[in-house]
């Protein structure tokens, strides 16, 4: 297996008339749990449809488990388990047939297990996949990608639209798999501090593009929103990434910087300023002011 | 996997699939009951073979229905769901397509069944002058071969069918007036030699027209 379970290079996707995906590059480590976050229409979902194949790539080269998917992608399917966005099972057959025919695709498919987990989750034979509840269809979507026993699991929003307890359920059995097998995940979610438990990488896109790729104690350590006073209008080099320079409150200005480490107080006294507070950004507010500065680049881009 | 492929396909055809075998089964008696009489010996022969003609419209119907129900049932609820279960499976797209085709061949048999059963069951209850002859096999096989006609076209167009292939579509509808165009220029010579190409034996739907008698001198 590569050191990289996923890797996207220079992907364009072209959807109805205007650019999906431009130029996106990606990579997602093996064993890695990497949550792909985004505002809604940022791409994260024609992302995972070319990951697994559903659409394909106008240019650039995807990478699933090591295969090229514009010419290998059954092989990279027999290792990957997805659940998409929206339920894709066949809505006449009993849950029990559907355990039949998806495990008919998977030398892997661990039946035993499979049965366990439908036990666990409550979920009744015969009963039909179409009358099952929005949970319970869930809770069968990802039992069928687990039970396959995959290297990688592709999970598009798994539990939108779930109850705390069900959502707690779906994690718990992704991550009791993880655990178990070493497997990559490569999840997307609106669900911020859903992501921040159980996330060890993280990826943000926005207009098809993506606007940080990091390891999660980075992304959460590194964003800091800085008070500061007496600062210059023109900046020399600094150390750190300043995403954003807002007025605050009296003489006071906010900055949010981006890789921000506490001996770099020193660079203020050289500038002639005043750092009086240094803020911890949590997940949501570090994701917000990303897409505030990748936004407010691109109006100047376009401008 | 073609087991599970062969499930799917059952689930979604079953009923129109026991209702088109019921109707194959029937047929027979149908028109045995329209004839009046069991005992062949004692009508003439006309009186016989002519609802015995009309039968095998019928014959023909079912066929045709079968592959049209087969095609549809195969493709239409993975079209409703965007194809996204179909698409993600492990398997090359036209391995795929080709279980599916093979799972409609597979349930088929249904009906062909159908037709065999009431045709051998027709052949069995009646009793039949020396020059009259049954055909239940050859009916049969007939039966078969317009019902896979009729699945390979439906399948075939149903295949891939989406409304974004506007360039197929085009030269699809585009043919129509450029056949009307060309038959008008030659004074209508091409539509009446294309019609009887199309009912005549060298057609691929030849199997459609002709004789589909269960009882023949």
């Amino acid at each position: 297996m590569t050191d990289l379970a996923i890797e996207l290079s220079r992907v364009a996707v072209h959807y109805g008339k205007s650019f999906e995906l431009k130029d996106l590059d990606l990579k997602v480590p093996a064993g890695s749990v990497y949550g792909f976050l985004g505002p809604n229409g940022s791409g994260k979902t024609t992302t995972i449809k070319t990951l697994v194949g559903l659409l394909r790539a106008d240019h650039g080269t995807v990478r699933v488990l090591g295969y090229d998917m514009a010419r290998e992608a059954p092989r990279a399917l027999l290792r990957t388990g997805y659940v998409p966005e929206r339920p894709h099972l066949y809505k006449e057959l009993t849950v029990e047939e559907s355990l039949r025919y998806h495990g008919a695709w998977y030398p892997t498919w661990d039946a035993r297990w499979a049965d366990q987990l439908r036990g666990a989750f409550g979920l009744d034979l015969d009963a039909r996949v179409g009358r099952l509840s929005k949970g319970e269809t869930g809770k069968l979507m990802i039992l069928l990608a687990i039970a396959q026993r995959p290297e990688l699991l592709v999970l598009d929003e798994p539990t939108d639209g779930l109850d705390p307890v069900v959502r707690r359920d779906v994690l718990s059995a992704v991550l009791d798999y993880v655990s178990e097998t070493s497997a990559t995940v490569f999840i997307s979610s609106h669900l911020i501090h859903e992501l921040e438990r159980i996330c060890d990488w993280v990826g943000v896109l926005e207009f098809g593009s993506l606007v940080a790729e990091l390891p999660m104690h980075t992304f959460k350590e590194g964003i800091k929103r800085l008070r500061v006073s007496g600062a210059p209008a023109q900046l020399p080099q600094a150390p750190f990434v300043l995403l954003a320079r807002t007025t605050g409150l009296g003489s006071a200005e906010e900055w949010v910087v981006r890789g921000w480490q506490p001996p770099m107080q020193v660079w203020f006294e050289g500038v002639g300023a005043n750092l009086r507070d240094v803020v911890d950004l949590d997940l949501e507010e570090s994701f917000v002011e990303l897409l505030r500065t990748a936004r407010a680049a691109r109006q100047r881009g376009v401008a | 996997m073609f087991r599970a492929v062969l499930m799917t396909h059952w689930k979604w055809s079953r009923w129109g699939m026991l209702l088109l075998a019921a109707a194959a089964l029937v047929t027979p008696m149908v028109l045995l009951g329209s004839i009046g009489a069991r005992d062949l010996t004692l009508l003439p022969a006309w009186e016989v073979l002519t609802p015995t003609s009309l039968a095998g419209a019928a014959y023909m119907i079912i066929a045709i229905f079968t592959g049209l129900w087969l095609a549809a049932s195969a493709w239409s609820v993975d079209t409703t769901l965007e194809a996204v279960y179909a698409l993600t499976r492990p398997v090359p797209r036209w391995y795929f397509v080709l279980l599916r085709l093979g799972s409609g061949f597979a349930l088929s048999l249904v009906p062909i069944l159908g037709v065999l059963g009431g045709a051998l069951l027709a052949a069995t209850v009646t009793t039949r002058p020396a020059e009259m002859r049954v055909f239940p096999v050859a009916l049969t096989l007939k039966f078969a071969v317009a019902a896979w006609l009729s699945f390979g076209f439906c399948f075939g167009g149903f295949t891939g069918l989406r409304p974004r292939n506007q360039s197929r579509n085009f030269w699809a509808i585009g043919l129509i007036p450029a056949f009307a165009l060309l038959d008008w220029a030659t004074g209508s010579h091409v539509a009446n030699a294309f019609g009887a190409w199309l009912v005549g034996p060298w057609s691929p739907l030849g199997v459609y027209f002709g004789r589909w008698n269960l009882f023949d001198v």
